[in-house]
């Protein structure tokens, strides 16, 4: 038998008539209130420490590329051949010994007659501010990133939607044509059209989005005939709600979960397939500075100069790095039954 | 029914959590349950009643987020030495659980078409569990294979055995899980819904055959369900389970036709049945299911049962013996509880079933 | 497109689904190579530059010769058909900047296969060590070796292939001095670690993610609880039922793993001056050298395209669903 914590003062005999569902009514409710998908997103994607701190540091990283250019007293493009190849300066820490400006013991800052003044992180070969370089290069990257994958994303779930609700013949077609164009290895293709182009920011805008709007066509198509079959989807058609209402108002909301995590992983990969053009020598012409460029200008000189090459290589992978644990932490708490 | 009954297995105040992102869910809230020899128990329960949890216990199957508070399970068997042993499930390890699984306790799955390896043969999945427990090889372990197929009414079992699973139809496949949980004759057989995945026409034949099976075989059956006309077909005893505790228990005649706990009352009047009449609407249970991460006070099925005291949302429920076989846990068979009786509907109801049930027996 | 609903149609009733299956892929393989040689036909004609280097110093006579020679004077349809035969045959025309008037051929000849090696090699490490990885991981799910191969693998993962390259050859190569960073013919085993190491880490890394998640969901599926309510000890279960299903299953990741081999031997031949079909293409890229590019680009498909022939057909003949049912879906 078990017995109840209640309270032995409460006189159980009166007890015993019909309960006032009134006065209980919020039971139920209260039973229920902390109990929802949002919130239960949320407490997962807070839970996750590495996608907070990713969240944080994108953000710092979005943060001070759009600032620092502003407010640096050098320009990106500024070339000065007399200061070219410095060390690193920063105020604060030469008091330290580190990044004080010398090389050697050699204050090159001194040699170079600007005993004043501070790259934070040195100049290139060029004599160009490495720092306002770098968050120009982030800045310039992201852009073309994010332009590149948001054109993607859409020309992606287009092509996913209609392949996928219509099916039949138009769905074998635009298949069989996926298929054969995700037969062609991307590297071919990005570097093709991009020969015959002319690198450019436009050009390597449309290069990135050209092969990237496949997968996401894929998932929003698999997406579609899952929710095709689906009761609610079925249950519309026979009210006779349109096709049109039925792929808005049904299935898109349904596929966002999955298209929200693509769209965040393939932000990374556009990064590194500009970063990769670049460094084979398809990249945005000199002056404008991207982190491929950058890195590729810095590598030749990577083993004297190591710093130069440093920048924009940390910075690159940071962002790599954050977007991808953003992305897993995304995908865990939006799909938990996937990861 | 008679005093030579054998209990084997003995279950005494489980209770089972699971750890998830929002807190402790209280699954299983101090469980009892007894199952003697050639009998079959059936757990019923709506979806998040703890039924299948329960279940699961006996075979050691947990998640890893899985906490066994409390609770004891004493599994009573006849080893290969001849002797009885008794042993309590919960606190064997996973080495000593791994010879009695399949030997002595076996179940059969809710989805056959997840439940048998795609990469492997019928055969290979068939034998496996008999080359563990038994010394059969070669032609006298296929022999055993085929008599088993044989058993579970597939034909052409010679070629059904160089099969892949997905060569089979889902009712083909149920039939062979079935096989497999008897191939090296064990004294428990938990079936966790193996009917619901199925199509409605094969559903029939899957469950005569586990009928058939539990009858020809004598072993004890654990039959978990959600499905009321399932239970009344296949079961001599029934556990009705609610929120992670069962609330009312009996013989199959007890609990169908002399019903005490409301919530029993509203699972018999909301079954469809073919004699009802056109005009009469489907009966449903108000409201949802409490949310088990809660601490539960009182009766947990107050909130949506009509006939609720004010008691109800105040003290939990002791167990009221009906009769020596049968009991709920109501405060409505409280002597002190005004006399509440169940609805009329189902009154009527209970007694057609009573007079197509004495035809149907 | 057409071809291959042709093929179906006529072969389909006489043939076995997996003969049918690897025969579509056989047909969808070639439809893409005809399509990519189409697509190099067209943008020959695009690009700037012309197969004859001084044509102003040649005569009438001689550029009518070595139009006829290449074709030029033929209807664009014959044209490509003897371009795709020249293709075929291994004739790519010759070289304009690198080196004037070199059949490519030969330039490419002795790089394939140096390419392919350090590719192989790299895709060999990458995939073994990051299956055992992932198994590891799985088996010891929350464990130290986890957290460990989860790290990895996020960076394995997230870094650009010459960030690992550039870290590997400071700090191995150029502070450590372990290794050469820079490839020589003198010692071409020892030269080629780095590189083999920088191009494993991606595959590496992958494979490990994707081993650890499939096998995670393969033993919590319902047929590891079946075979496991048999009573057979978990490490028979591992060994036979989820390592069999987990591995089938990475199969699949190889096909993408092939594109990022194949970029990251482009960085790596740049990196660490290997003479390789990589660093040929990205000096035919910088000196305009079209021909080369497109060239390369043709061995680029062609390789892509078969090695994912292989994998699908591996695939076919291993998993017994495809095996016999045909069709993946």
């Amino acid at each position: 038998m078990t017995t109840s914590n209640a309270s032995p003062f409460v006189d159980e005999d009166a007890l015993f008539r019909p309960a006032d569902f009134m006065a209980h009514a919020d039971t139920d409710e209260r039973e229920y209130a902390n109990y929802s998908y949002i919130r239960e997103t949320v407490n997962r994607f807070l839970s996750n420490k590495g996608a907070l701190v990713s969240l944080v540091v994108i953000s710092l990283i979005v943060l001070v590329a759009i600032i620092a250019p502003l407010v640096s007293p050098y320009s990106y493009s500024d070339v000065n051949s007399s200061i070219t190849n410095l060390p690193p300066r920063i105020p604060g820490l030469e008091q330290l010994g580190i990044c004080d400006g010398t090389q050697n013991g050699v204050d090159l800052y001194a040699e170079a007659g600007i005993p004043n003044e501070y790259h934070f992180f040195g100049t290139d070969g060029l004599g160009r501010d490495v720092w306002t370089r770098v968050w120009e290069g982030t800045r310039i990257s992201l852009v073309i990133a994010l332009i590149a994958v948001v054109v993607g994303v859409l020309i992606g779930i287009v092509y996913g939607l209609v392949s996928g609700y219509f099916g039949g013949k138009v769905d074998i077609v635009m298949q069989r044509f996926t298929e054969v164009l995700s037969s062609i290895p991307q590297l071919v293709i990005t570097t093709l059209l991009i020969v015959v182009l002319q690198p450019g920011l436009a050009n390597i805008v449309i290069v990135l989005f050209i092969t990237g709007w496949i997968d996401m066509s894929r998932i929003v198509r698999a997406q579609v005939l899952k929710c095709k079959t689906q009761e609610f989807t079925l249950a519309a058609r026979t009210l006779g709600v349109s096709s049109r209402d039925i792929i808005f108002k049904e299935i898109l909301p349904n596929t966002m979960p999955q298209v929200v995590v693509t769209f965040m992983f393939s932000i990374p990969n556009a990064i590194f397939l500009e970063a990769f053009l670049a460094f084979i020598g398809l990249g945005i012409p000199a002056p404008t500075a991207s982190l491929g460029t950058m890195i590729n200008d810095g590598y030749n000189a990577a083993m004297i100069y190591p710093y130069q090459v440093l920048a924009p290589v940390m910075v690159l992978a940071i962002l790599m790095l954050g977007f991808n644990l953003f992305g897993d932490g995304l995908r865990d708490a939006l799909d938990p039954e996937r990861s | 029914m008679t005093s030579e009954r054998k209990r084997i297995l003995k279950i005494r105040d489980l209770r089972v959590s699971f750890k998830t992102a929002n807190g402790l869910v209280h699954a299983v809230r101090g469980v009892d349950l007894d199952v003697y020899r050639g009998e079959t128990v059936a757990i019923v329960g709506e979806s998040g009643s703890g039924k299948s949890v329960t279940a699961k216990q006996v075979m050691g199957i947990r998640t890893r987020n899985e906490v066994v508070e409390s609770g004891t399970a004493e599994f009573t068997y006849v080893g290969s030495d001849g002797a009885e042993h008794t042993v309590d499930l919960m606190s064997l390890s996973d080495k000593e659980m791994v010879g009695l699984k399949g030997n002595h306790i076996a179940m059969v799955f809710q989805d056959p078409l997840t439940s048998l390896d795609p990469t492997m043969t019928i055969e290979r999945q068939l034998a496996e569990g008999i080359r563990e427990h038994t010394d059969l090889t070669g032609s006298d372990l296929h022999a055993r294979c085929v008599e088993l197929l044989e058993l579970v009414g597939i034909t052409e079992p010679e070629a059904r055995l160089k099969s892949y699973p997905h060569q089979l139809s889902g009712g083909m496949r149920q039939r062979v899980v079935i096989a497999i949980a008897l191939s090296c004759d064990p004294d428990l057989l938990i079936c966790d819904e193996p009917t619901t995945a199925l199509d409605v026409t094969i559903q029939a034949r899957i469950l005569d055959l586990i009928i058939e099976l539990q009858r020809k075989l004598g072993i004890s059956v654990i039959f978990i369900t959600h499905n009321l006309g399932v239970v009344a077909k296949v079961a001599d005893y029934v556990n009705v389970m609610y929120a992670g505790k069962i609330v009312e228990a009996g013989t199959t005649e007890d609990v169908f036709f002399d019903p005490r706990h409301p919530y029993t009352w509203g699972l018999l009047s909301s079954m469809p049945s073919v004699s009802a009449s056109r005009e009469e609407r489907l009966f449903t249970i108000k409201g949802n299911p409490p949310n088990l991460l809660n601490e539960i006070v009182g009766d947990a099925f107050a909130p949506r049962n009509p006939f609720a005291l004010e008691i109800d949302f105040v003290k939990e429920p002791p167990r009221f013996e009906v009769n020596d076989h049968h009991w709920a846990a109501t405060w409505l068979l409280d002597p002190r509880a005004p006399k509440v009786e169940m609805p009329a509907q189902l009154r009527s109801r209970i007694a057609q079933m009573r007079q197509d049930g004495g035809e149907a027996r | 497109m057409k071809l291959s609903s042709k093929g179906e149609g006529r072969n389909g009733p006489r043939l076995s689904p997996m003969a049918r299956y690897i025969l579509k892929r056989v047909v969808i393989a070639l439809v893409t190579l005809f399509v990519i040689m189409f697509v190099l036909f067209m943008l020959l004609s695009f690009m700037p530059g012309s197969p004859f280097n001084n044509e102003d110093k040649l005569t009438p006579d001689q550029i009518a010769a070595l139009r006829a020679h290449y074709g030029l004077d033929k209807p664009v349809i014959e044209r490509f058909f003897l371009y795709v035969w020249n293709m075929l045959h291994g004739d790519f025309g010759v070289s304009y900047s690198i080196m004037t008037n070199m059949p490519i051929s030969q330039m490419v000849g002795p790089r394939i296969a140096l390419t392919l090696t350090i590719g192989l090699e790299a895709g060999i490490l990458g995939a073994v060590v990051g299956v055992v990885l992932g198994i590891v991981a799985a088996l010891r799910e929350r464990s130290v070796w986890d957290t460990f191969a989860t790290i990895l693998a996020v960076i394995g993962v997230s870094l650009p292939s010459f960030v690992v390259a550039l870290f590997l050859s400071y700090f191995l190569g150029f502070q450590l001095k372990l290794f050469p960073i820079l490839y020589s013919t003198a010692q071409p085993t020892i030269s080629t670690v780095l590189p083999v190491l920088a191009l494993a880490m991606f595959p590496m890394a992958s494979v490990e993610r994707y081993t650890r998640s499939e096998m995670i969901s393969i033993m919590n599926s319902d047929f590891m609880l079946l075979a496991s309510s048999k009573g057979v000890s978990k490490t028979k279960l591992v060994l036979r039922h989820a390592l069999r299903n987990t591995l089938i299953s990475v199969i699949t990741v190889l096909v993408p793993l092939l594109v990022s081999l194949m970029s990251g031997s482009l960085v790596m031949e740049k990196v660490f001056s290997i003479p390789g079909l990589g660093s040929l293409y990205i000096q035919a890229i910088q000196q305009n050298d079209y021909n080369v590019v497109l060239t390369i680009s043709f061995i680029y498909s062609v390789m892509f395209i078969l090695a994912m022939l292989l994998v699908d057909i591996a695939y076919v003949v291993i998993d017994p669903r495809i095996r016999i049912a045909g069709g993946k879906d």
